[in-house]
């Protein structure tokens, strides 16, 4: 599903060189439920990036459902990643602008569907996390768990393979936690989406099927 | 769809109350210019009420006659003798007009109680009504047999009747003796008054040139008085070429005088363009064309410039927005897409009330400023049509996207450049 070869990242500046990723190998199956632990600065981040294809690896391969995704044009990028992959951001990442409804529809204002196919799509969405009754609200009037519900939902919206969430729990109370890790899970078993997760949360990194620990770049187990 | 962009951009106004009124003030002050230079081209030029043959119009207005041999020299407008005798026997003419210039401006004596009122007229010919498709609301131009026989009838444009006769139809005021200077001219027709914009067909009052008492006589030298020829014709170049050598005769064969026509008559384009029916270079209207789009790009560059550095500032805002689209699958270019369209919808609200703006600064006299109009006649009037007119409106229209191009793709192209990782940890 997910194969990682001699992944290399590394972050020049004119006077600095960083490696922030270091022959990095692994494989994810389909329909795992897998977290990336480590400190501060280990690279998760950028190796979810990098699977997410939100940024390149300086060397090695990504492979992804069997397809290679370097040489991918950027249109090619931005398309794999609206029909493959769904994204949960620490920080929730809503656009301030847009209702509920219009957040949870951003993936599909990117794909030919009907209107009335994608508004009836996101709702579908929020009622899986809850939040149909919220489809009004701007993202200024919901709560920490809400706001991380509604980024739940836009990230399944279009039926991706792939969900990967980095540190979804980390701005929220251990109560709006257990909601989200619930949700997660849920997701995970009954729909087999694979879940790719950064944490800081070893309780929540032992509910998955598998961890891997990062350590200076370095995958440590 | 649109409804759902246009309530994100009406959001993204009401989250950037300042700039957004900054930026559609600034977009209606450039976009107001651009309108009023729109219109007073439009109205000068385009083939417009009543002037709709325009393209086929040509004119004579000037005329110099030099003595050869005390050096003396006489420029003015033509006299009728001249006119009758060397410039109405052309082949390659359709119809033929004249029309006295009469710099005086009559006092209309008014019915309705309010002060006498002045008025421009214009003495002219039957046919000056063939050559402009007047409206007539009510009767008909003087007949052929009133022109000649010089009886005081008169065509009045529908505005001043009302001034005159206070609020009566059109076809009322059929009949009724309108008094200029207390000369009594009965009313024979009422036509939709044209605008001051359209110099040659402009008047408030229109009567026989027969009913001048002297318009036979002659200038102090040959050739000269008060007259202009106005000519319908497919064929500029010929006729050119017909008056050159009329004239050229008339100066061989003539030991006193020698008469200059210029370049005359030239059409309608000319004579606006160049302002100046003295003109004898060569008359290109594209290179009138390209001056007047350059000067329009000078002043497009200035706005553009400061809208865009206003909404570089605006998309530094926008940076995690656009990282966070393009996470879920939008691609630059629909991003550059949809922030132009936004743009263009603020542009668009811009242009509307820069159309407004324009159509006050018109009522206000902001055409004197282009010589059109007379203080003397108040306000310019322009109808709205005039001002809202279908090619007006695409013209500025196509402006707006230009504008908006030109404001918003550089600082939104670079702001979409930026890497998604980079964009999305912007706050």
């Amino acid at each position: 599903m997910i194969t990682l070869k001699n992944i290399n990242k590394v972050y020049r500046t004119k006077t600095l060189e960083t490696q922030a990723l270091e022959n990095v190998n692994l494989n994810i199956e389909k329909g795992e439920f897998v977290s990336i632990m480590g400190p501060s600065g280990c690279g998760k981040s950028t190796l979810l990036n990098i699977i997410g294809l939100l940024d390149e690896p300086t060397s090695g391969t990504v492979e992804i459902n069997g397809e290679t995704t370097s040489g991918m044009s950027d249109k090619q990028t931005a398309r794999f990643r609206n029909e493959t992959l769904g994204f949960v951001f620490q920080s929730f990442h809503l656009i301030n602008t847009l209702n509920v409804l219009d957040n949870v529809m951003l993936p599909l204002l990117y794909r030919k569907n009907s209107t009335a196919n994608k508004k009836e799509l996101a709702k579908a969405a929020l009622e899986k996390v809850g939040l149909a009754h919220r489809m009004d609200h701007f993202p200024s009037q919901l709560s920490g768990g809400q706001m991380q519900r509604v980024a739940i939902a836009r990230a399944i919206v279009g039926n991706p393979s792939i969900i990967l969430a980095d540190e979804p729990c980390g701005n929220l109370d251990s109560k709006m936690s257990r909601e989200i890790m619930d949700i997660l899970h849920d997701l995970n078993k009954n729909q087999g989406i694979t879940i790719v997760m950064v944490t800081h949360n070893e309780q929540q990194a032992r509910e998955t099927d598998r961890t891997f620990h990062f350590f200076d770049g370095r995958q440590v187990n | 769809m649109i409804l759902r962009k246009l309530r994100h951009v009406w959001k993204l106004m009401a989250n950037n109350k300042l700039f957004s009124a900054i930026y559609i003030f600034g977009t209606a002050l450039a976009l107001a210019t651009v309108t009023v230079f729109a219109v007073v081209y439009y109205n000068s030029l385009a083939p417009v009420y009543p002037e709709y043959n325009r393209p086929k119009t040509a004119y004579i207005s000037h005329i110099q006659c030099d003595e050869i041999l005390n050096h003396g020299m006489s420029q003015s407008r033509l006299s009728y003798p001249f006119i009758r005798d060397y410039l109405s026997n052309f082949k390659n003419v359709d119809k033929m007009a004249l029309c006295c210039d009469i710099w005086a401006m009559p006092h209309v004596q008014t019915e309705n109680g309010v002060p006498d009122l002045k008025v421009k007229v214009t003495p002219v010919d039957t046919a000056f009504f063939e050559i402009f498709n007047f409206d007539f609301l009510a009767g008909a131009p003087f007949t052929p047999q009133e022109f000649l026989s010089g009886m005081k009838v008169a065509v009045v444009s529908e505005q001043t009747i009302r001034d005159a006769f206070g609020p009566i139809s059109p076809s009322e005021a059929l009949g009724k003796d309108i008094s200029l200077d207390f000369q009594k001219y009965k009313i024979t027709g009422v036509v939709k008054e044209a605008s001051q914009m359209q110099n040659w067909s402009y008047a408030n009052v229109y009567y026989p040139y027969t009913t001048l008492p002297d318009y036979k006589r002659e200038g102090y030298r040959p050739g000269t008085g008060n007259f202009q020829v106005i000519y319908l014709t497919d064929k500029l170049g010929e006729l050119k070429e017909e008056v050159a050598e009329t004239i050229r005769r008339y100066n061989t064969g003539n030991d006193k005088f020698n008469i200059t026509l210029w370049n005359q008559p030239q059409s309608h384009n000319e004579l606006i363009l160049t302002d100046n029916p003295l003109n004898t270079e060569p008359f290109s209207l594209w290179t009138y064309l390209a001056k007047g789009l350059g000067l329009l790009a000078i002043l497009l560059l200035v706005p553009a410039m400061n809208l865009s550095g206003m909404i570089s500032g605006q998309m530094e805002s926008r940076i995690s927005e656009m990282g966070i689209r393009k996470s879920f699958g939008a691609t630059r270019s629909v991003l550059l897409g949809e922030i132009l369209w936004e743009n263009f919808f603020l542009t668009l609200v811009g242009g509307f009330i820069g159309f407004v703006l324009a159509y006050l600064m018109f009522r206000m006299g902001i055409g004197s400023i282009f010589g059109k109009g007379d203080s003397e006649l108040g306000p310019l009037y322009l109808s709205a049509s005039q001002v809202f007119a279908p090619a007006i409106f695409g013209f500025v229209f196509v402006i707006s996207l230009l504008l908006n191009i030109l404001s918003a793709f550089v600082p939104a192209y670079r702001s979409l450049g930026k890497p998604i990782v980079e964009s999305l940890k912007e706050k």
